[in-house]
């Protein structure tokens, strides 16, 4: 009888240590403004009125309130991804658990969207003067580069099929590669993207960079690179489905002596703001370099390669091989590659369509007033899958 | 406000625990009353009014109903009966039904009349059902009329079964309301129940609900006769977990402040008879209208084909309760045809047959059920029920399929489990056999379980409650 009374003193003890201690620690701690892991600003304490209270926004708040500050959240959400290992699943919010510590993105082709991507580049590169050159890079995915590393459960679709179908979508003036089999059957494949993040490494960009450059009949200069390596990288990848035992990467930065490169920051800002280090001169943002220090240390250090990812970005590479304007149309997996092509290209506007806007010029325009005869599309598999800002090429 | 939500368990359950045992006696009812209009207020403020005036009707009525208080031939008791009826139902009626009846008219007659377009009040079928049994206890002299409003306002808004049930009747806690001993063995049998509540719902409900979900958003080009099964059985699954684990978490927070609930479910899926499941699940409700619709019918005294009457009228009843649209109209009248069946045709046969066959044979019917009940789109109901009997031109399995079933391989196995009594079993055998072991591991699983629920909850956005609708 006593032993029962004691038993029942331990469950409620550690019930009451559990609810109230979870209530004091999420109240007394600091609020957080804004999470890493998550990549977005969290809730605050929302504002007690009689009108918030009436129209229900304080309650609504504060759900989101406690939810985005409870106490050990991160902690919380890894403990939820190894109860989903618990019950064997492999795949958590899109992203498998691959072997030797890879997180991979689950790929579903989705015809449609690409069908009107690629019809948006199409009449693009058609409209534009016959001595234009159009050059396309697709990056493929860790997903199907490093398809051994899947999960024995996993539903994928096959990202060679969707190169291929996009292949026989573009137009004939467009010079296409993708350089998926040949990235499967290098040695070293596995240095090639990120574990825990869903971009590209400088050694996979140097691959996708020397394929372009065969396929656009350049050579490919020879260039040794200063290396600064950015430890303890944990991407956007892990933070779908952040886990304890993760292993973190090692973002390698490049930088080539006796190239003095000079980044302009000409369109409005995309996902970041211009780097710490930019100076105004005539209205306009612009730095020495391709990196931004100040994204070193966060954990978004991807972000670190230009900054972030911009509008327009204008680039002078004093050391370039060539003297060739070219514009890049691309996506993020481009910002790894920037070493390379500042080593190839002496003025390169790289322009990212998300943030594009109404009252910019179009890009047609744009390369007509400047002159550009190479034009040049970098995107991953994945981007042209499921972005619908191509609209903006119009 | 929901029980499994962040902001209950770490701001209003602490909250309402420490005013509630720093409060004298006397004052402990009002307390949990208040608490419990904040808890109601938290989703939908206006309908705060609602259910208040709903308490007040029942106390009014509550007490003209009492016929030990007038005179032997007084009609005011039944009057009094009678408003409350009137009221209940009509509130029912019009917050719930009103704009089903407006669309069935304007498709049927091609009518264009406006609906309403009330976002129902949270937990009025169950608070209506629940003041309305009091007032007709009181009107029966099964049970006092109530003086003191707080006591009854306590009883009608108390937080824990407010929203989503269980039913509870009035008689059954009427001494707990006026005077409970809330004691240590209660408390700790409370956070058991709660923690087990908690993960039913959170871990379990939620995760199969994820498929479901899944299956039935995938367009019918990605389907499979197996996808259509899974889906179903998930979301047979689904609702037991999610709606029993809701109850687990209301009793055993009633526990926490010294009331005992009557159970809600009983293994509903070891059923050998849909009888049999009908005895074990939503058991609250299906007495309500056993009590207070199919025995003032007459029940099976008036005879034979007086009782099938009674039956059916109680199961369209069962099925509309649960929302105003046709599926569950049909999937209520779909029990009501298949309890008289077994009564009148093959309920004999059925217990001669052995045990597997009875049980498969319950079980089929049972998830036939929710497939009705699913679906609140006609289309998508007939659609799923084509799929799944190799009549909607799908292949009967894919790789989707068989993705999801492989992914959610050991999650099924668990909800077997889970759904049986025999981990309860277990449980009682270590206990028995090793009590220290069981000293040792309860505490932990219960730890184990609060942990994991707060991980899902902070984790994911993926939260529906799916009792909430009804």
């Amino acid at each position: 009888m006593k032993a029962e009374k004691i038993k029942n003193y331990i469950i409620i003890c550690l019930f009451l240590v559990f609810i109230f201690g979870f209530c004091v620690f999420s109240f007394m701690e600091d609020d957080r403004e804004f999470s890493e892991m998550e990549n977005r600003t969290l809730q605050q304490f929302p504002e007690f009125s009689y009108e918030s209270v009436k129209n229900g926004d304080f309650t609504k708040q504060f759900e989101t309130y406690m939810a985005d500050q409870v106490f050990l959240k991160d902690e919380l959400v890894s403990v939820k991804t190894i109860s989903e290992l618990a019950f064997l699943k492999s795949k958590q919010n899109d992203v498998y658990f691959g072997s030797d510590s890879f997180y991979l993105k689950e790929f579903r082709e989705n015809d449609e969207q690409i069908d009107k991507n690629i019809g948006y580049i199409n009449s693009f590169a058609d409209g534009l003067p016959d001595d234009v050159s159009v050059s396309f890079l697709l990056a493929p995915n860790a997903v199907s580069v490093l398809s051994d590393k899947l999960p024995l459960i996993s539903d994928n679709d096959d990202q060679a099929d969707a190169a291929k179908h996009i292949e026989n979508e573009l137009s004939d003036r467009i010079g296409f590669v993708c350089p998926i089999e040949e990235m499967k059957s290098a040695d070293g494949k596995d240095g090639f993207y990120y574990r825990t993040d869903h971009h590209w490494t400088a050694e996979g960009a140097k691959f996708g960079f020397d394929a372009l450059m065969n396929k656009m009949g350049e050579d490919i200069p020879e260039v040794q690179f200063e290396e600064e390596s950015l430890k303890d990288f944990y991407g956007t990848m892990y933070s779908q489905a952040p886990f304890a035992l993760a292993k973190s990467d090692e973002i390698t930065l490049l930088t080539q002596k006796d190239n003095r490169i000079t980044v302009k920051y000409t369109g409005p800002a995309g996902d970041h703001t211009v780097p710490e280090a930019c100076e105004s001169i005539d209205g306009v943002s612009q730095k020495d370099g391709l990196f931004a220090n100040e994204l070193k240390e966060v954990k978004d250090k991807y972000a670190t390669f230009m900054g972030g990812n911009f509008t327009m970005i204008e680039i002078t590479a004093q050391g370039a091989e060539s003297d060739e304007s070219v514009l890049i149309l691309k996506d993020s997996y481009c910002n790894t590659m920037m070493p390379y092509f500042c080593s190839k290209y002496k003025n390169i506007t790289m322009c990212d369509l998300r943030y594009f806007g109404m009252d910019t010029q179009t890009v047609s325009q744009y390369i007509s007033e400047n002159g550009i005869k190479k034009v040049i599309c970098v995107y991953n598999i994945d981007f042209i899958n499921t972005d619908n800002s191509f609209v903006w090429l119009e | 406000m929901v029980f499994s939500s962040i902001t209950f368990l770490f701001a209003f359950l602490p909250a309402v625990l420490i005013v509630y045992y720093i409060a004298p006696k006397k004052l402990r009812n009002l307390v949990l009353f208040l608490f419990s209009l904040v808890f109601y207020a938290w989703g939908e403020a206006v309908y705060i009014w609602l259910m208040l005036a709903s308490t007040v009707v029942a106390y009014v009525t509550g007490l003209l109903a009492d016929r030990s208080k007038r005179k032997k031939d007084s009609k005011l008791p039944f009057f009094a009966m009678l408003f409350a009826i009137v009221w209940n139902m009509g509130l029912l009626l019009f917050f719930k039904y009103t704009d089903f009846f407006i669309n069935t008219a304007n498709d049927a007659f091609g009518m264009n009349i406006k609906v309403l377009g009330f976002t129902l009040p949270i937990g009025i079928s169950f608070y209506s059902f629940q003041t309305l049994s009091y007032v007709i206890d009181v009107y029966r002299g099964e049970v006092n009329s109530q003086k003191n409003f707080l006591t009854l306002g306590a009883y009608v808004a108390l937080f824990p079964q407010l929203i989503a049930g269980p039913i509870v009747r009035y008689k059954d806690v009427e001494q707990q309301l006026m005077q409970r001993r809330e004691t240590v063995d209660h408390f700790a049998k409370g956070v058991r129940r709660f923690a087990i509540g908690l993960g039913k719902k959170v871990i379990l409900a939620n995760n199969i609900g994820a498929l479901f979900t899944l299956i039935s958003e995938t367009d019918q080009s990605e389907m499979s006769v197996c996808a259509a099964w899974l889906g179903t059985i998930a979301y047979t699954f689904q609702i037991y977990f999610d709606f029993s684990g809701y109850s687990d978490m209301a009793i055993g927070l009633g526990k926490m402040f010294g009331f005992d609930f009557l159970e809600n479910f009983n293994y509903p899926y070891i059923s050998d008879s849909i009888t049999e499941f009908w005895r074990r699940w939503h058991i609250s409700l299906s007495s309500w209208f056993r009590d207070y619709v199919y025995i003032p019918l007459g029940g099976n005294r008036k005879g034979k084909l007086r009782q099938c009457i009674n039956i059916m009228i109680v199961w369209f009843l069962t099925g509309f309760w649960h929302g105003a649209n046709w599926n569950f109209m049909i999937w209520g009248v779909y029990f009501g045809v298949i309890l008289l069946i077994e009564k009148l045709l093959i309920g004999k046969a059925l217990k001669k047959a052995p045990k597997l066959i009875r049980h498969i044979y319950a079980l089929f019917l049972i998830v036939m059920g929710w497939g009705i009940f699913a679906y609140v789109d006609f289309t998508a109901l007939i659609q799923n029920f084509k799929n799944m009997f190799g009549l909607g031109g799908v292949p009967f399995s894919n790789r989707f399929t068989v993705f999801n079933a492989l992914t959610y391989t050991v999650t099924f196995i668990v909800l077997i489990i889970a759904s049986t009594p025999y981990p309860k079993k277990l449980a009682a055998r270590l206990e028995e056999k090793k009590p220290v072991a069981f000293a040792v591991c309860e505490p932990l699983w219960i730890v184990l379980m609060l942990i994991v629920s707060t991980a899902y909850l902070a984790g994911n956005s993926f939260n529906p409650f799916l009792y909430f609708r009804f």
